[in-house]
């Protein structure tokens, strides 16, 4: 039988589904290998790893990039050491950027940040502030309160809030 | 815009962050490991140790509890559907006010969550965070200083953040206009999902809008982008219930009081048609045709409560007995007449 695609002699029949609906396949195993190289694994991240090259496994937990690429997941926190280059194509497309920003637990970065706990807990001493200023009467503060407070509200949630 | 109309579209804010131990296999490894359990109890171990110490957490651990248990919490959302997938190992600590949930062995190691009713990103987050930092002072987390948190899934590396806002949105979703919106913020990087997640459709017109982006953007910047696509899509929603009024007037009115009229007068109800009655009558509620001397934020979380205490496994606690279906459907309208009527909706 001859191929559709190559027009060897040693096509054979083969039945898919896509989309719902069965299809018919005129073509030799070599071409078939070719054009569904993950039949039945249907894995969306080998378009972007491309095939497995060996059976390396990552050594603090025996996940191969193989099983990655079947589940998407990582085994543990050494497999994005041990498989860095070949899930940074992954990441990049996933979220777009390569460089955290943020939070860093204690000791783990030289400036251990937390912009938002901050805001909000500048945020809880102003608004306390203000109110034992307006109970006063002090005018001169409350408006200086006011003012700063209207900053950190701006900062998170940009508008005057509350 | 007024903080009630807020209230009246943006229904509670949930707070996520994905954590893992240097040390143990994630999760989805951990099930296959041979000394499995005794990992999965020293990890559970160690997070209650820290928890139960600061505040008052129940401990569930997931092998040990009922069926139903487990049916219950996620009806509340306290626990996701994927906890249950390892089970074997996996556990969920939750505060008793129910505004914390750490459940442990889910994809990660560690999901903290906060949840509060309203909208406040960056508040939610601030409570979490303390959590956060209570357990990563006993418990080293897994850190990379370019990949941030590290996670099991790559969409979830970075700041390990997923900052979600439940909204109310029937004159959207009536109209058409969901397909759009949602359109429109995929390409903005959030994402727009049903009550119980990825892959759960719309429950009453309620829908989560949350951020797909955990790498390479700061808590600060993704809780701000989160609440200005929130703001707007509370306008929009807004405009789109002063149209329905417009356009629809008595007939709009007519098909809500049918509702309110069916449950305060039904012996029979089902789950599907209690969340779309009771959605019509939040909506009722927020455009004023329903009065009441209760406030209109307390009519809208009285509704709010009935809904998910009448889901199935919320409901035979309330029976204090499983029931069957028909029972159910009995249970359900004599619950609902009874809890409706009280409330005095005038119409």
């Amino acid at each position: 039988m001859r191929c559709n695609v190559c027009g060897s002699d040693s096509a054979k029949i083969y039945k898919r589904t896509a989309d719902g609906r069965e299809i018919t396949l005129t073509v030799c195993p070599a071409c078939y290998r070719k054009l569904y190289p993950d039949d039945g694994a249907g894995d969306f991240f080998t378009s972007f790893m491309g095939r497995a090259k060996g059976s390396k496994a990552c050594e603090g937990c025996g996940t191969t990039l193989e099983e990655f690429r079947h589940t998407g997941l990582v085994g543990c926190a050494y497999c994005y050491t041990a498989f860095r280059e070949q899930l940074l194509p992954t990441i990049r497309y996933v979220q777009g950027r390569l460089q955290h920003e943020g939070k860093a637990p204690s000791g783990a970065a030289d400036e251990n940040y937390d912009t938002v706990r901050e805001l909000v807990h500048e945020q809880e001493a102003l608004r306390s502030g203000l109110k034992a200023a307006e109970r006063e009467g002090d005018a001169v503060r409350v408006k200086e309160l006011r003012a700063r407070l209207d900053a950190v509200n701006r900062r998170l949630y940009g508008g005057e809030g509350t | 815009m007024q903080q009630a109309d807020y209230e009246s579209v943006a229904v509670s804010t949930r707070i996520r962050l994905a954590r893992n131990f240097q040390d143990y296999p994630f999760p989805g490894r951990l099930i296959k490991d041979t000394h499995a359990q005794e990992q999965a109890s020293e990890i559970i171990r160690l997070i209650a140790a820290e928890l139960t110490s600061m505040e008052d957490f129940e401990l569930f651990e997931m092998a040990d509890i009922p069926d139903e248990t487990a049916a219950f919490l996620t009806e509340r959302y306290l626990i996701s559907r994927d906890l249950m997938r390892h089970r074997a190992i996996s556990a969920a600590l939750i505060s008793l006010d129910e505004n914390i949930s750490v459940m442990i062995n889910e994809e990660d190691h560690v999901r903290e969550q906060y949840f509060m009713k309203g909208f406040d990103l960056p508040r939610a987050y601030e409570r979490i965070s303390g959590i956060d930092d209570i357990i990563s002072d006993s418990i080293p987390f897994a850190y990379d200083k370019e990949l941030g948190y590290l996670t099991a899934c790559p969409s979830n590396l970075g700041t390990g953040l997923r900052a979600s806002v439940m909204l109310f949105l029937p004159a959207l979703a009536r109209r058409g206009l969901m397909k759009k919106l949602i359109s429109t913020l995929t390409r903005l990087g959030l994402a727009v999902r049903g009550v119980f997640g990825e892959g759960s459709g719309a429950d009453g017109d309620l829908f989560q809008v949350s951020n797909e982006v955990t790498l390479g953007l700061s808590e600060e910047e993704v809780l701000f982008g989160v609440g200005q696509a929130v703001s707007v899509i509370v306008e929009a929603e807004l405009l789109e219930r002063e149209r329905m009024m417009a356009e629809e007037g008595m007939a709009l009115k007519d098909r809500l009081r049918r509702s309110l009229g069916i449950l305060l007068s039904c012996s029979l109800l089902g789950q599907q048609e209690l969340t779309r009655r009771i959605a019509d009558l939040k909506l009722g509620v927020a455009l004023g045709f329903f009065g009441t001397e209760a406030g209109e934020d307390t009519r809208l979380r009285t509704l709010d409560a009935l809904a998910v205490d009448l889901r199935p496994a919320s409901m035979d606690r309330l029976a204090k007995r499983k029931l069957t279906e028909e029972e159910g459907l009995v249970f359900r309208a004599n619950y609902v007449r009874k809890n409706v009527g009280a409330m005095h909706l005038i119409l």
